[in-house]
């Protein structure tokens, strides 16, 4: 069965949600749904943010390697 | 469904999601593998994302030198951000890495590493190393990095790390280890002096479901030694 809530959560989650949690009231799904979202988002941010304070200290001789190694 | 088991999970959950315990509550009544396989999707999720970059990053550290490579990583990345090259490295080149590192920085990394990757990696760290390491995680109340890494680690090697490690650390890591026959065979390695004072340490933290957890899979021999210092909570 296909609510919102359950495609919101497998969305987020990239992968079908494991059976039994298509139990919880819709709303629940959706709170759960967005804390995934969250916390892949801020994660994300985290990473991007550690990526540009890395490439500011790497040492000059190697940074351009390690711009093109990580496709920037 | 074991209520115990379930708030091991949530625990284990919002630990990923970097949320209070209290935003799960919606999942209390869920059984236990319903859990475990959304802890597994989510771990999925969460260490597969941005993975381009992070193996561009890993193929960097072959550019230079082991020795340099340890250098750049502990001036130029957070510790995050090494954890989660860490991850995407060669299982040998991770270990060259986390072997080069200084030992706070490896503790400060240890916790982010992803949980698949780890067993492949301990296992060939220098079990000096571990221990050091292992130091500084009950010190930081790591509990669940730890549980992690003593799901995998040989009993021996646990049993090194055991002696540097407090009553308390040992007691919150016991709480989230995720299988209770590697609680019950831990519980077991612990030296007779200290079993007093680990059974203090679980009457003050109320956390007596952790000998409950363990109960059924103890040895004869362990539950013999341990109802002693645990007494009416062995039954």
């Amino acid at each position: 069965m296909s609510t919102p809530g359950l495609d919101a959560l497998g969305t987020a989650l990239h992968a079908t949600p494991a059976p039994g949690l298509e139990e919880l009231p819709d709303e629940q799904l959706a709170d759960l749904a967005l804390l995934v979202t969250t916390a892949e988002e801020t994660q994300r941010l985290e990473l991007h943010a550690s990526l540009d304070e890395a490439l500011g200290v790497v040492p000059r001789p190697v940074r351009a390697a390690v711009r093109r190694a990580v496709g920037l | 469904m074991s209520t115990t088991e379930t708030r091991v999970e949530i625990t284990r959950l919002a630990s990923l999601l970097a949320c209070p315990e209290e935003s799960l509550a919606m999942l209390a009544d869920q059984p236990v593998d319903v859990l475990k396989e959304l802890r597994d999707k989510l771990t999925d999720r969460l260490f597969d994302a941005n993975r381009d970059i992070l193996v561009g990053l890993a193929r960097t550290t072959k550019i230079v030198p082991g020795g340099v490579a340890a250098k750049i990583a502990t001036v130029a990345f957070p510790p995050q951000l090494a954890a989660r090259v860490a991850g995407v490295m060669e299982t040998d080149a991770a270990v060259s890495l986390a072997s080069r590192v200084p030992v706070p920085f490896l503790a400060d990394i240890a916790p982010k590493l992803d949980p698949r990757r780890v067993t492949s990696i301990l296992h060939k760290l220098p079990p000096q190393l571990l221990v050091d390491a292992g130091k500084l995680l009950g010190e930081r109340a790591e509990y669940i990095a730890m549980a992690d890494f003593v799901a995998v680690l040989p009993l021996e090697q646990i049993g090194r790390t055991l002696g540097v490690l407090s009553d308390e650390a040992l007691v919150r890591t016991g709480q989230v280890i995720e299988d209770p026959a590697r609680l019950a065979a831990i519980l077991e390695l612990i030296p007779a002096g200290r079993l007093p004072g680990i059974a203090e340490t679980v009457r003050l933290l109320d956390a007596g479901d952790l000998v409950d957890r363990a109960g059924p899979h103890l040895s004869a021999e362990g539950r013999a030694r341990l109802s002693e210092a645990f007494g009416s909570v062995l039954g």
